[in-house]
């Protein structure tokens, strides 16, 4: 893509005369700016010519002011940036199926993370039990063997937080470059609820183990 | 010191059932038993005697069904749940089987783990864990993990555990049970040579009869019960 290139857009030549630094779309379509006039001779007769006119009101002029004179006088529907986005949002949520794959993809990942790295926890606890019987008999108390548990939790559970947010970071700076996944961003929003799914499952592993430990006969130890 | 004087450990008509409602195993059916300061008193039998289950009631890890438990004239069933720990913590050393050193620990961190548990700091403990550690001939290995040291050296880390705190009652289960025949002979060589202390009991419990020579008083155990007692500086002072 480059000044000066022609395109062939339904039979019709086009010139590029110059690039945008646009927002990237939802979806991966291409945008054109062009004259209304031009645009229909590119995109052909169709029922619908129209989507919706983009405009600028004047400096000091109340937005929710303009929109319902507009509204009022051309009987169209007239939104501001913010009510414009929560609709583009909204007719993705109720008309695709895109939320629904998306859930459904997370919470399994969710539910699999969860259930693999609490797991795997609790087994690195079950393999140790005759450790901590050892310690139990020693005179190590509940409490003391508790923040253990606790403090591997957190240190396995932070580098793993640091591991994955990390590599998910170089790959949207590697990625955010690039035209085809220019849209892509790591949201700091993102980030926080990682960190809060993460300390859910060290919260869920940890229970399950330290409920282990606490009951673990310490007379255990002696057996083979 | 006189003899009588010097009871460290004395059981009275210990029982322990384990189970209930027809399907209970009575592991211990009344054991009087008896350890002194400064000797090295050996509990032996077949397996499924009831060796072991004695050696968990004498160290407070299980409570007997009937009958006392006095270590050093306290009887350790009647203390409450801390104390009891406490008292653990600063008057028993054990020495396992299986080792059941930290592997993520080296043989020094280990070694100073009574230690740090009583409330030293870690530096001190592992320093006084190290001296220990020399003292035993494992000064090129103080800073070893586990899996890099042989299972004597594993079990030298363990006794150096069990003595680091210098507790008064040492119990060991089966401390050559998995080692070989030479590396067992050494650790017991160590055992009687640097646990066994005027003001320290020993305890070992075991089956490994090329090792019996060691003791100072053989206590044997069968289906529950101590059939006989062989108290070897007795018959050295009688003879």
């Amino acid at each position: 893509m480059q000044v000066d290139r022609t395109l062939e857009l339904n039979d019709h030549k086009a010139v590029i005369v110059g690039i945008s630094d646009a927002s990237a779309p939802f979806l991966s379509v291409p945008i054109i700016h062009t004259r209304y006039s031009q645009a229909i001779n590119f995109v052909g007769r169709e029922r619908t010519q129209l989507s919706f006119v983009l405009a600028k009101s004047a400096a000091g002029v109340n937005l929710d002011e303009v929109t319902h004179r507009i509204q009022a006088q051309t009987g169209l529907l007239a939104r501001t940036t913010d009510e414009f986005r929560w609709d583009c949002i909204w007719y993705y949520l109720k008309n695709t199926g895109i939320p629904v794959n998306f859930g459904i993809t997370i919470t399994i990942a969710l539910i699999v993370g969860t259930v693999v790295a609490g797991q795997t926890f609790y087994l690195f606890t079950l393999e140790n039990l005759k450790q901590f019987g050892a310690l139990k008999a020693i005179g190590v108390t509940n409490w003391r063997l508790t923040r253990m548990v606790l403090l591997q939790a957190i240190t396995a559970g932070a580098i793993g937080f640091s591991l994955g947010t990390g590599m998910a970071a170089l790959f949207f700076e590697l990625t955010l470059r690039k035209i085809a996944t220019r849209g892509l961003v790591l949201w700091w929003q993102s980030v926080v609820l990682t960190a809060g799914c993460i300390l859910l499952v060290i919260i869920i592993a940890s229970l399950l183990s330290i409920r282990r430990v606490v009951v673990l006969e310490p007379a255990e130890v002696f057996r083979g | 010191m006189n003899r009588e004087n010097s009871i460290a450990v004395l059981t009275r008509g210990l029982k322990k059932r384990f189970g209930g409602n027809g399907a209970s195993v009575e592991a211990l059916r009344g054991v009087d038993f008896q350890a002194r300061l400064g000797e090295l008193t050996f509990i032996v039998g077949p397996s499924g005697c009831g060796k072991t289950t004695l050696l968990s009631v004498i160290t407070g890890l299980l409570d007997p069904t009937e009958g006392e438990v006095d270590l050093f004239g306290q009887g350790i069933h009647r203390l409450p749940g801390t104390q009891q720990i406490d008292f653990r913590r600063q008057n028993l050393g054990f020495v396992f089987q299986q080792y059941n050193l930290l592997p993520a620990l080296t043989a020094a961190e280990n070694a100073a783990v009574p230690l740090i548990a009583g409330g030293v700091k870690w530096s001190e403990a592992v320093d006084r864990a190290k001296a220990l550690l020399d003292h035993l001939g494992l000064n090129g290995r103080r800073d070893a993990l586990p899996a890099k040291l042989s299972g004597g050296e594993q079990q030298r880390v363990a006794i150096a555990r069990a003595l680091v705190h210098e507790p008064r009652l040492v119990v060991c289960d089966e401390p050559t049970a998995a080692l070989d025949h030479a590396t067992g002979e050494k650790v017991m060589e160590l055992l009687a040579a640097k646990a066994v202390h005027p003001d320290r009991a020993v305890i070992v419990v075991t089956h490994d009869s090329r090792v019996f020579h060691y003791a100072d008083v053989i206590a044997e155990m069968d289906d529950g019960r101590i059939v006989k007692t062989e108290d070897k500086r007795l018959k050295e002072v009688l003879a």
